[in-house]
């Protein structure tokens, strides 16, 4: 059994490890009373349930508090400090060095998970959901907080005490980003178990209470900004630091992280039906069902090791513990929904085709095909491994790319024809006006892109389909300014974008997203790639630079490591490439490139090999078009989503004929 | 620092030879820029054998430089990517095709995705065939994609009795 408290060895290790079993004492107590406040309807037990959870966010935020001062202190007592830190890290190491391993990824994630579901019971309303919404909160604290408590726990004490600790991974300590991406990750991942939370609610109740599309609309919508931006700030760390100067390699880690993007993406679109004409509501449940499921089997896949990857951390006991969280999740939570979701029925009849239902709902189906794409294909190989007893089959980008670049823009394609239709059915005539000016002026990008060179099929169709969407977009708007004007209404663009946030929010994701689907287009499509070996002094040509000269090469020492820093002057311009080496890893060589982003074209410098006498480097020389765009068009996708989430009641209370207004309002 | 530091000359010796090495081999087999991008085509779908899912295009091992050599001679020599992919999966076997051939068990792999595309849109085509009530056309201007939609505002028309109108 394992050894979980030593007083006498480690005081924090022992607080630490008490404040996490407290924390599981209440919350094995928190789920049993929500249990019983849903069966019995009984308020008292509904309410010590959602007390129970500040207990638990608090002795959570304890034990988290622990470890961080055990890392920041080097308290060597505490095993994961001793595995996973050590003396001569920067501060900044030693802070992300809580989510840089198993253990305290772990915690992380059951820390969130408390926060989050201390918020969820300050807000939650008294309705019948209540109690088994907490409940749902409260079965996945028991798998985090447990598992952190036990198989996982960072706080077991060592054997012997270390003079210093074994050091972080050193691939995390090559690059700053390391510290928000993994972050942002787990608040998306977390964030999903809110909406999950009110599906099963919903299921176990058999209703929806009147505000659930707004809940889970919202909770799912922070997610996702928070997922959209962790699945691109991890695309820029690999751009950053693998130095193959590309962004993402269809890796099974990322895919993980992809998939329940595209299932909340669906959901965030077809839960507006729900919310306007009441349809689609089992449909909405299994979307989040399936999409909190994808975060676990994408944890699952991330930390068992069953999948060949760049992240997979090394297995150790909690590979079949997260096997066993996902079997119940699929058992549990897909019985469930298979079970109960054919009760809550849809109010009035099926949409029509032509319809913004109808075009959702097909944005939808190319959304679900392409998770079960990526799903498969991640899977595939570990499932020949199962039959065949042997790894025999890999699959790669090729397969990928087969599927996704279609299938992405089939989504463009109905992320524009979405907002031009009205809700119900549309008139078919009206529509084809609307739609006609957009296909010309996409056909006409198109054919300009042409003429200027670009002759790969999927790059114009994106020229194509981003012009389209810009242009309708910009359509729209103008409309809605020049009616507002008809109308005698003050203000301009600003006051319209004040008075309808989500519309326009929604307007300006979709702009990013033309603008991202243009720079993965354009660097997938022309990306330049020369190797060279320089000599100090000398200047050979190289791709599109007349000038690559090597000026110096020197090495850097420094306590966690050391550099060796190659100065290379590209026409003129200084770029200072580094091959780093830390002091846990000796010998092993982690590339940062040097980088000259811009507007059109990224230049893209990396080391690849060095001379011992300094007197000349192997550099791999990449340039790639409109990269920074990807990460500028992230930007505004997320502006856009979180202008979304600006409260649409403070913004249109005045709308309201005076005489209607509320009184408490 | 002196260890670390010897030991950061001593792998970048051990670079530089392997790098030397490769460029001598590369030497030996000149290609016309065609089968140059042919070669690369191929070698981008051709897995590093030891590496975590890198293809041997993006590997700087020896057994990737190898591997990368042994496909331009074949190029070299005229054989198509199909031939190339068979010998390399004939040698380390279909653990090194990063592209799938579509055959044997890889059908599954390759149906999966047009299964879900057409079992979904066929799902999707009678869902939104089903009995439609007289939903009339939406008129222009009435509720237009323009109209704001505001669940509150919508309450309190209801909680009033009161029907669409604008203020």
């Amino acid at each position: 059994m394992l050894n979980l408290i030593s007083f006498s060895s480690s005081p924090m290790g022992a607080l630490g490890q008490l404040a996490l079993l407290a924390a599981l004492a209440f919350t094995l107590a928190g789920a049993w009373l929500a249990v019983l406040g849903g069966v019995r309807a009984d308020a008292r037990a509904t309410e010590a349930a959602r007390r129970s959870t500040w207990a638990v966010f608090a002795l959570v935020s304890l034990a988290a508090l622990v470890l961080m001062t055990a890392l920041l202190r080097d308290d060597f007592s505490v095993r994961y400090v001793a595995e996973h830190s050590m003396r001569s890290s920067p501060t900044w190491v030693k802070i992300t060095s809580l989510w840089g391993a198993l253990e305290g990824s772990v915690l992380l994630w059951a820390w969130l998970l408390a926060g989050f579901t201390f918020i969820l019971s300050l807000t939650l309303r008294r309705d019948s959901l209540r109690p088994w919404a907490l409940a749902a909160m409260f079965a996945s604290l028991l798998f985090f907080v447990g598992v952190c408590a036990t198989v996982a726990s960072p706080f077991t004490p060592v054997a012997t005490l270390l003079a210093d600790g074994r050091g972080p991974n050193p691939a995390l300590q090559n690059h700053w980003m390391m510290a928000v991406h993994p972050v942002l990750l787990y608040l998306g991942f977390v964030g999903l178990s809110v909406p999950f939370a009110y599906a099963v609610a919903a299921l176990v109740t058999g209703r929806l209470s009147d505000h659930w599309v707004t809940v889970t609309r919202r909770w799912t919508l922070v997610a996702w900004v928070f997922l959209t931006a962790a699945i691109v700030a991890g695309g820029w760390w690999s751009y950053e630091t693998l130095g193959w100067g590309g962004y993402w390699a269809w890796d099974p880690v990322e895919n993980a992280s992809f998939i329940p993007w595209l299932l909340t993406t669906a959901f965030l679109h077809s839960v507006q039906i729900q919310e306007r004409r009441g349809l689609m509501r089992s449909w909405n449940v299994w979307l989040i069902v399936l999409a909190y499921a994808s975060t676990v089997l994408g944890t699952f896949l991330n930390r068992s090791g069953i999948v060949q990857s760049v992240h997979a951390f090394a297995g150790g006991p909690v590979g079949p513990v997260f096997l066993g969280f996902l079997a119940f999740l699929l058992v549990a939570g897909i019985g469930l929904a298979a079970w109960r979701a054919p009760q809550l029925r849809d109010d009035g009849d099926p949409p029509s085709a032509l319809s913004r239902e109808g075009a959702f709902l097909a944005g939808n189906w190319l959304f679900v095909v392409f998770a079960v794409m990526v799903l498969v294909g991640t899977l595939f190989p570990t499932f020949i491994e199962a039959v065949q007893g042997r790894r025999d089959a890999s699959v790669g980008p090729a397969f990928y790319n087969a599927f996704a670049i279609p299938l992405g823009l089939g989504l463009m394609l109905m992320m524009g024809v979405g907002p031009l239709l009205p809700w119900r059915r549309a008139d078919g005539q009206t529509f084809w006006r609307a739609l006609r000016p957009l296909l010309i002026v996409g056909v006409g990008a198109a054919a300009l892109a042409f003429v200027l060179g670009v002759r790969s099929a999927g790059v114009l169709a994106t020229v194509a389909l981003a012009a389209y969407n810009v242009l309708g977009l910009a359509l729209l708007t103008g409309r809605a300014l020049k009616q507002r004007r008809e109308g005698r209404q003050s203000g301009g663009f600003l006051a319209l974008v004040r008075e309808q946030p989500r519309r326009y929010g929604a307007y300006t994701a979709h702009i990013g997203l033309a603008v991202l689907a243009l720079g993965l287009a354009f660097s997938g499509a022309y990306r330049g790639d020369a190797q060279a070996s320089l000599n100090v002094g000398a200047a050979p040509k190289a791709l599109l630079h007349e000038q690559v000269q090597l000026i110096s090469l020197r090495q850097e020492d420094k306590p966690y490591g050391s550099s060796a820093i190659a100065r290379v002057l590209i026409d003129g311009r200084a770029f200072e490439a580094r091959l780093n080496t830390f002091r846990q890893a000796p010998g092993t060589f982690f590339p940062a490139p040097a980088v000259r982003y811009g507007a059109l074209t990224d230049t893209y410098l990396v080391l690849t090999s060095i001379d011992p006498g300094g007197k000349w480097v192997s550099v791999r020389l990449i340039e790639s078009p409109l990269v920074s765009w990807i990460w500028w068009g992230t930007l505004i996708v997320c502006l856009g989503a979180g202008l979304t989430l600006v409260s649409p009641r403070q913004m249109q209370a005045r709308r309201v004929p005076s005489g209607l207004a509320p009184a408490t309002d | 620092m002196g260890a670390v530091g010897s030991g950061t000359w001593g792998v970048g010796r051990a670079l530089a030879l392997a790098f030397a090495l490769s460029a001598s081999a590369l030497a030996a087999a000149p290609l016309t820029p065609q089968q140059e991008a042919q070669a690369r085509q191929i070698a981008v779908n051709i897995r590093c054998p030891i590496c975590t899912g890198v293809p041997i295009t993006e590997s700087t091992n020896d057994i990737s430089r190898e591997m990368l050599r042994g496909v331009r001679e074949q190029v070299a020599a005229g054989r198509s990517a199909r031939d190339v992919y068979a010998y390399f999966s004939a040698r380390y076997g279909n653990f090194v095709l990063l592209d799938p051939p579509k055959e044997g068990s890889n059908l599954l792999l390759w149906g999966a995705p047009l299964a879900a595309l057409g079992g979904g849109g066929a799902v999707l085509w009678l869902f939104l065939r089903r009995k439609q009530g007289a939903v009339a056309p939406t008129v222009a201007g009435e509720q237009t994609a323009d109209e704001p939609f505001d669940p509150f505002l919508a309450q309190v028309r209801r909680d009033t009795g009161q029907s669409e109108g604008k203020s």
